[in-house]
């Protein structure tokens, strides 16, 4: 009865009322950037981290993952009602969820998507909480040769799951790597790139690159696509469904959250694989396939599911192994280690109460999520006609005031500008921020590791090979790689991310 | 018919060409670095190795990318870019001699003339609304040490 135990353990933390109301707020935020086009969680994300410095760490932790998954939620909301999606793992959802709206069956729709979410939260939260202690257990055995085969098998499975150019989102990988490296070499105490900068010697702050990259590159970007699309608010109608409708969403549900909560590990993983996939899969196995993109509620209900439990599962490597698997749980690794929390499989052991109150404010966040959006929808979206041209002076002004906070370091603003200006021109050539986002995160971790490893077996590289779990882990990599290259793969991949 | 090879310039021979750029600045930066041997690694290693999987993988994707038709490149939005990357430089340059009040409200007006529409009324409105909101809320809510004023 040790989940139980475990289980008590975390509602007893997540219940006090400082929790919940940071539970509560990290709820509201999500859902708000949920529902406004244009503003991302991983964008929130970096843009709110030097907040969460001035918070207890399992607080800071409950709201931003509240965030991520409040914001899958939201996303839904515009999704179907104006046929916007409010975040790129929604875009799926437009396309039978604002046909269901033409129809008059918006109410249904939302329902259904909320509900959906809130079954997949909940089998998420169970399948975090049972699948996280014999992994970690695992983990706990590793010695630094499986930890750095561990973090080549996490950067090439998130290389080989994302979208776009594999060549170039490899590169970006190395790119991140060399630039993890700026600071202090912890081995030979050498500055490496620091060019005699004080800022610069223990390493570029994660928050200037997470908030230029992630943040600033989307405001510039949505300010230059200038959205001027008339917002037309379909009615919602009743929200209960019918029950032809519940007969056909129920199984959907099932197989959303079942596909969301496998994906969510996966490296590369999280709510937006998990959506895609979903709906892709939802297709091949009904049995009019020409329902879907006309009002089919099963394209509703499954993607929204599943980004739920992807979004939630995708904490499993974070929080057991300490590996981020998408550019939401690298930010996540940077606000612990503002917490001066070492993310990994002792956090379970020396703070359980930190492990397992995340755990259950998860479902307590779900619960309030489905009692924020369904009746509040109407609030929610009158929010879409606050113009953006005062909101983004607001968020510029936020994350100045955030950076700066931090250090008091005038220069780390600058870095973060000058990081946005980096992420503009990746933007401008087609490469991905998120692989960079992940090497810079392991950069020092894998070299750390990889000349501990060599150190301690006398410079025989062999010792990856020689343990069987090192080994298991560098042949699941390569496989991964492998993978690519077979050509039903490529396509299959392309499709997936081609949905929409 | 056509004879030779057309060269295409796209997103991809740019972007190869940027991440040799990389590399070439990496190797050039690590050069007083040890470098070490693999059995006892100096801290110039791992940035050797890096530096020229950037450069290889670069020039790959620069040559690729020359060779195929490829994605075109895009115009860049000058307005946007400067002044929300000005937004934060003129906050860093206030911040700590001029105070908060200035920083913030100078910060607002910059950053706001890279939006769509530029209304004098409404902007002056936005900065002295955002600066008394930065002030309350950092500075006595949560009680950040910032100076305010420049006095």
């Amino acid at each position: 009865m040790d989940l139980l135990h475990n289980l008590i353990l975390g509602f007893q933390v997540a219940l006090t009322p400082f929790n919940i109301a940071f539970c509560l707020i990290g709820a509201l935020i999500g859902t708000l950037v949920g529902v406004l086009p244009g503003i991302g969680p991983v964008a929130t994300l970096a843009i709110l981290l030097p907040t969460t410095f001035y918070l207890p760490p399992v607080a800071a932790l409950i709201m931003l993952s509240g965030i991520y998954y409040g914001a899958q939620y939201g996303g839904s909301t515009t999704a179907i009602l104006v046929n916007l999606p409010g975040e790129s793992s929604s875009l799926v959802t437009c396309l039978d969820g604002y046909a269901m709206a033409q129809r008059g069956r918006a109410g249904a729709a939302l329902a259904v998507a909320a509900l959906g979410s809130f079954f997949a939260g909940t089998v998420a939260t169970l399948f975090i909480a049972i699948a996280s202690p014999p992994l970690s257990q695992v983990a706990l055995q590793f010695g630094p040769a499986e930890y750095f085969s561990l973090m080549v098998l996490g950067l090439i499975g998130a290389v080989v799951l994302a979208s776009g150019s594999l060549t170039k989102a490899v590169t970006m990988v190395f790119l991140g790597l060399l630039l993890g490296l700026v600071g202090t070499d912890t081995n030979s105490g050498t500055q490496r790139f620091t060019f005699g900068m004080p800022v610069l010697s223990d390493g570029i702050g994660f928050v200037p690159i997470a908030m230029g990259l992630l943040g600033i590159t989307e405001i510039i970007t949505n300010l230059e696509q200038q959205r001027h699309t008339p917002v037309v608010m379909m009615k919602i109608g009743r929200l209960m469904p019918t029950r032809e409708e519940f007969r056909r969403a129920w199984p959907a549900v099932l197989r959303g959250t079942g596909i969301g909560s496998l994906l969510g590990v996966l490296p590369g993983g999280g709510a937006l694989l998990a959506s895609f996939a979903a709906y892709a899969f939802e297709k091949k196995v009904a049995r009019e396939p020409a329902r879907f993109g006309r009002g089919a509620i099963e394209g509703v209900a499954a993607p929204e599911s599943a980004n739920n439990a992807g979004a939630q599962t995708s904490f499993i490597p974070l929080l057991t192994l300490g590996i981020p698997s998408n550019p939401t749980m690298a930010v996540m690794v940077g606000a612990m280690t503002i917490q001066g929390i070492a993310p990994g499989p002792r956090v379970m052991v020396t703070q359980p109460e930190l492990f397992w109150g995340i755990i259950a404010s998860m479902w307590v966040g779900n619960l309030a999520l489905v009692i924020i959006n369904l009746p509040l929808i109407g609030i929610w979206v009158r929010l879409l006609t606050v113009p953006y041209r005062l909101l983004f002076p607001a968020i510029l002004l936020l994350c100045c005031i955030g950076v700066y906070s931090l250090n008091s370091s005038p220069t780390e603003v600058g870095l973060t500008a000058l990081f946005g200006f980096f992420g503009y021109v990746f933007y401008k050539l087609g490469c991905e921020p998120a692989p960079f986002a992940l090497g810079f995160i392991l950069g020092p971790l894998m070299e750390e590791n990889l000349r501990r490893a060599l150190l301690l077996a006398r410079g025989d590289p062999m010792t990856f090979v020689s343990s069987p779990i090192s080994l298991a882990l560098l042949i699941a990599a390569a496989a991964l790689l492998a993978l690519v290259v077979v050509p039903a793969f490529k396509r299959t991949r392309a499709e997936v991310f081609r949905e929409g | 018919m056509q004879r030779g090879i057309r060269l295409h310039i796209n997103k991809d021979v740019v972007a190869g060409l940027m991440f040799m750029a990389w590399g070439v600045a990496g190797l050039w930066l690590a050069r007083p670095y040890p470098v070490g041997t693999a059995m006892r690694m100096g801290p110039g290693y791992f940035p050797n190795v890096l530096g020229w999987l950037l450069l290889v993988f670069g020039l790959g994707i620069a040559v690729r990318g020359a060779l195929t038709e490829g994605e075109k490149l895009t115009a860049w939005y000058w307005r946007p870019l400067t002044m929300v990357l000005l937004s934060f430089i003129v906050f860093a340059a206030l911040i700590d001699r001029a105070g908060l009040a200035s920083a913030a409200a100078a910060s607002a007006i910059v950053g706001a003339y890279g939006g769509p529409e530029f209304r004098w009324r409404e902007v002056l409105l936005l900065a002295v609304g955002l600066t008394a909101g930065a002030i309350a809320l950092f500075s006595y809510a949560l009680g950040l040490p910032m100076q305010i004023w420049p006095w």
